[in-house]
């Protein structure tokens, strides 16, 4: 991505809710980010899946409250501000982003080159055709 | 002699009868008891009905302290009636029994209300020990029962059938539980936390029929609507048994009237307990009846001085998990009333206080009642609470932990229920060498009630004997503050099945990595593996049955038995290495074959190409025999260690441990294949085996300590197993063998294991045997997973193309 291009915000659909198990975690890539999607029950989270201390899979953890723990060296992430909680070295924090669900669809919203999104409408990505920079995966499924 | 009557054979009464004897004048006493059981503490029915207590751990007088203290007993005889004129009470056995003294202690009876159908088979109510043993006799797993009346009785009264198994409804009356004791919201808090633990709540039901041809089928409403049933419990209330009182001309209201001496009306006739009304009130909570007989013992001896002022009511719910508390008058509505409240919703918290003038009225505590003790005293007391008002709901905590029981007076009474007072206690732990809370429940009976005072009781101790250690109680993590042995108390008696309740229940509904998976474990143990898994709860290891490494891929172990493999087994492997790309291949110290660097997705793939079953390298559970070639080929060999290892692992693979379990089995004390470094190691000796445990050559070394030597292979495999499944029952998670056997000591692991009564052994074993029953290879799961993404990332439904 050209860095000098300005970015903004847009919806992308995910998947169906229940690919995400109750209180668990999966990855999913979307435009170069690996970001994690947790289950908490009564709402979805969403961050990106590297853990800042030797890059573990947080979409491996196990959540604890409203945090993650690295599966690999038990570093605890806050799910909702992105910061990382058990370790008393300098304040460090990854990226988060929100996620919305309609119709049982989950969507993270991710900051896109405008050039980008230039070529849909950002209110109903669904309906984007094929050619231009969003495609509907074929079978709609995960 | 003075004769002294006594009707009733409860506490009430049995604990009056104990203060008359300790005053001077005898009595030639005879009491008359209804039951057929001598006194037991009838407020601990509920755990009778719970399981948690048996019908003889409750009895509070035994058939030795009537004969001691010379007084009759009369068991199962009903008295018909008394003539005050005569002063004579007549049995239903037809014996007439004169008296100079007579005191009534006849308790309450169960209030029915009006509905048709309730003579049924399979209606009951909860009252006394006949009836929680009728109850137990019928409940059962899947068993219907609909509990009526949503109070105190009640609800402990479907809890305890939902422990049995039953499937169970409380209907009430009211539009919420418990409604004399709390208010709205508090019974919101009541009700979530009951539908917790899966007793169905239905408020606002007025029962107008049991349904059914002869047999309980189920329960009407008056809105028209019904449930089905397979028993009914009727828990609508009591009422004073007045009815003797009454046909024998004394003053009876509500209940007998009695003044502040615990006298009738009649000059030679008292009563006690929850028949009698005082000052307009009757009371149905073990304090103030103590308090009556302890008046009424000094009245009846000629001792009387000391007057019953009344009490301020209090009542606790006895649910494990649930926390009530209420007493005095908590009602908002009258004016000058000031409320302090508190609520947290996640962690089921609510605490709501009532004052006025500055003076305590009344408290409701849900979710938490530590502090119950605190308000008691301030609604005794009638304190100006001006000075604490900004430390009501939250005391300062104190920099001095003794300071609690040292503010105390001698004469302040610690257990409300058998009336100990802290003067007592120090006296009972200093002329009687009381060391321990145990020791002073059986000396004093303090903490044997409610078992609210548990934890003044234990400060006392704390500060009082000269030797007091605490009881080393690791609490698990800060989401449930209990230790696991409790835990596992708490799991089996109140039968939870699932992580997510346990946390519900008895922790802040969340947890944490550390609670989760050890949870995860204590379900799979004490259930023998027959509880509802719940992955969520589990390291990414069990939820996918692999190792994963510091990139994020797996390793992948199969299982080779004793460290044999075949040629064909080798080809397979080899294959798969190369066909998935693994990056590396390595031999392990387990002498097994690791392929390391493996991406998740083709987990299930390569476990279907390899055809070999789960070698649990990734998990807390059994790892592997490790074997030498024993008698086969080798010149020194004296026992078939390869024969005796793969036996070995075959008993026990796919089973989990409290952390991971690692064996060794060598046919000469050569030792080449390591066993007494192993947590369970077999050593061949000429003409016996050793069988070892807790070695250790990890971050610690540690030689295994011989756990008993015996002649057979089949001995060996048998002491090894029965070992495997003692540590798998009481080591907490991730206590590895040898620190599990430096906590208990050997001698008291072979005590329990090898030494062990036969029955007890037995019990080992057929919980061994079940769980290895429900126990599977993890990685048949790669052919039918738990969930479509176990395996795979998600891809999006939309497409960012850059």
């Amino acid at each position: 991505m050209n860095q000098s291009e300005s970015l903004t915000k847009h919806w992308v659909s995910i998947a169906a809710t229940d690919a995400v198990p109750l209180r668990e975690g999966r990855a999913v890539q979307i435009a170069g980010h690996e970001i994690a999607v947790f289950n908490l029950g009564n709402r979805f989270l969403a961050i990106e899946s590297k853990c800042p201390h030797r890059g573990g899979p947080l979409a491996d953890g196990i959540i604890s409250g409203n945090s993650v723990v690295c599966p690999l060296h038990a570093w605890k992430i806050d799910l909702v501000s992105g910061e990382v909680l058990n370790q008393t070295a300098a304040p460090q924090c990854i990226k988060t982003f929100a996620t919305r669900v309609e119709d049982g669809v989950l969507s993270l919203e991710i900051l896109l080159a405008s050039t980008v999104a230039a070529n849909f409408s950002p209110d109903c990505l669904a309906s984007v055709s094929q050619g231009s920079y969003l495609t509907r995966n074929a079978s709609g499924e995960v | 002699m003075n004769r002294l009557v006594v009707i009733g054979n409860g506490m009430a009464g049995v604990a009056c009868l104990e203060q008359i004897l300790k005053h001077a004048p005898k009595f030639d006493i005879t009491v008359f008891g209804e039951e057929t059981h001598v006194n037991y503490n009838r407020i601990l029915l509920s755990s009778v009905l719970a399981g948690e207590k048996s019908s003889d751990d409750i009895v509070l007088n035994s058939v030795d302290w009537y004969e001691k203290n010379r007084i009759r007993l009369r068991l199962g005889i009903r008295i018909t009636e008394i003539d005050p004129v005569a002063k004579t009470v007549t049995g239903d056995d037809g014996s007439v029994t004169p008296f100079d003294k007579l005191f009534i202690a006849t308790g309450s009876i169960p209030l029915i209300p009006p509905m048709e159908g309730t003579k049924k088979e399979g209606v009951y109510v909860f009252r006394n020990l006949d009836d929680t043993r009728a109850l137990l006799d019928r409940a059962g797993k899947g068993v219907k029962a609909a509990v009526i009346g949503g109070g105190l009785l009640g609800l402990e009264a479907a809890r305890g059938l939902q422990v049995q198994g039953c499937e169970v409804t409380v209907v009430h009356l009211m539009d919420a539980l418990m409604e004399r004791q709390l208010d709205l919201t508090g019974g919101g808090y009541l009700k979530s936390k009951m539908e917790c633990l899966g007793v169905r709540v239905l408020l606002e039901r007025s029962t107008t029929a049991i349904l059914g041809n002869g047999k309980v089928e189920g329960i009407a409403f008056k809105d028209g609507s019904s449930i089905e049933a397979d028993l009914v419990v009727i828990a609508a209330g009591i009422r004073p048994n007045v009815e003797l009182a009454r046909k024998a001309g004394l003053q009876v209201n509500r209940g007998i009237v009695v003044n502040d001496f615990m006298e009738t009306s009649h000059p030679d006739i008292f009563a006690v307990g929850e028949c009698v009304e005082h000052n307009s009130t009757c009371y149905g909570l073990v304090a103030p009846l103590l308090e009556q007989g302890k008046i009424l013992a000094a009245t009846i001896t000629g001792n009387k001085g000391t007057r019953f002022e009344g009490s301020v009511s209090a009542a606790k719910l006895k649910i494990m998990g649930v926390d009530v508390f209420s007493a005095g008058d908590f009602s908002d509505k009258a004016p000058g009333t000031d409320v302090v409240r508190y609520e947290d919703p996640a962690l089921g918290i609510y605490k709501k206080l009532t004052l006025r003038d500055g003076k305590l009225c009344g408290a409701i505590l849900v979710g938490d009642t530590a502090d119950s003790h605190r308000y008691m005293d301030w609604l005794r007391s009638r304190e100006d609470l001006t000075p604490h008002r900004r430390q009501l709901l939250f005391p300062a905590p104190s920099e001095d932990a003794g300071l609690d029981v040292a503010s105390m007076p001698d004469t302040k009474v610690v257990c409300g229920c058998v009336g100990v007072t802290k003067g007592a206690i120090i006296d009972a732990i200093h002329s009687k060498g009381v060391n321990t809370l145990a020791q002073l429940k059986e000396c004093t009976r303090a903490s044997t009630g409610c078992g609210s005072c548990t934890e003044h009781c234990q400060q006392l101790l704390k500060a009082v004997v000269p030797e007091f250690q605490e009881e080393s109680e690791r609490i698990l993590c800060k989401c449930l503050s209990y230790s696991e042995e409790k835990l596992r108390d708490i799991v089996r008696g109140q039968r939870i099945f699932s992580v997510q309740q346990v946390l519900d229940i008895y922790g802040n509904g969340l947890g944490c990595e550390i609670c989760k998976p050890a949870l995860s474990y204590m379900m799979d143990v004490v259930w023998c593996g027959d509880h509802d898994e719940d992955r969520s709860a589990r390291y990414i290891n069990d939820r996918v049955h692999a190792n994963i490494q510091k990139d994020g891929t797996f390793s992948v172990v199969p299982r080779m038995r004793g460290g044999v493999t075949s040629a064909k087994e080798l080809r397979r492997i080899a294959d798969v290495a190369e066909k998935y790309k693994v990056p590396m291949v390595k031999v392990t110290g387990s002498q097994r074959i690791d392929l390391l660097g493996v991406k998740k997705s083709d987990l299930p793939k390569i476990w279907a190409d390899l055809g070999m079953p789960s070698g649990q390298a990734y998990t807390k559970g059994v790892r592997m025999v490790k074997t030498c070639v024993g008698t086969d080929f080798c010149r020194f060999g004296v026992q078939d260690s390869t024969k005796a290892g793969i036996e070995l692992e075959r008993r026990l693979e796919n089973l989990f441990t409290p952390a991971k379990v690692k064996m060794g089995a060598v046919g000469c004390p050569r030792n080449c294949a390591e066993a007494t470094v192993k947590d369970i190691g077999l050593v061949g000796q000429e003409g016996a085996w050793q069988v070892v445990v807790g070695g250790a050559a990890g971050k610690k070394v540690r030689k295994a300590d011989l756990l008993i030597t015996v002649e057979s292979s089949e001995e060996a495999l048998q002491a090894a197993t029965l070992f495997f499944q003692y540590y798998r029952e009481n080591a907490n998670f991730l206590e590895r063998t040898y620190d599990f056997i430096e906590r208990l000591g050997i001698g008291r692991v072979r005590r329990e294991t090898v030494y062990a009564p036969l029955a007890v052994q037995q019990g080992l074993r057929e919980r061994l045997r079940k769980s290895k029953r429900l126990a599977r290879d993890a990685w048949l799961e790669g052919d039918e997973p738990r969930h479509p993404t176990q395996f795979v990332q998600i891809k999006p439904i939309e497409k960012v193309l850059q």
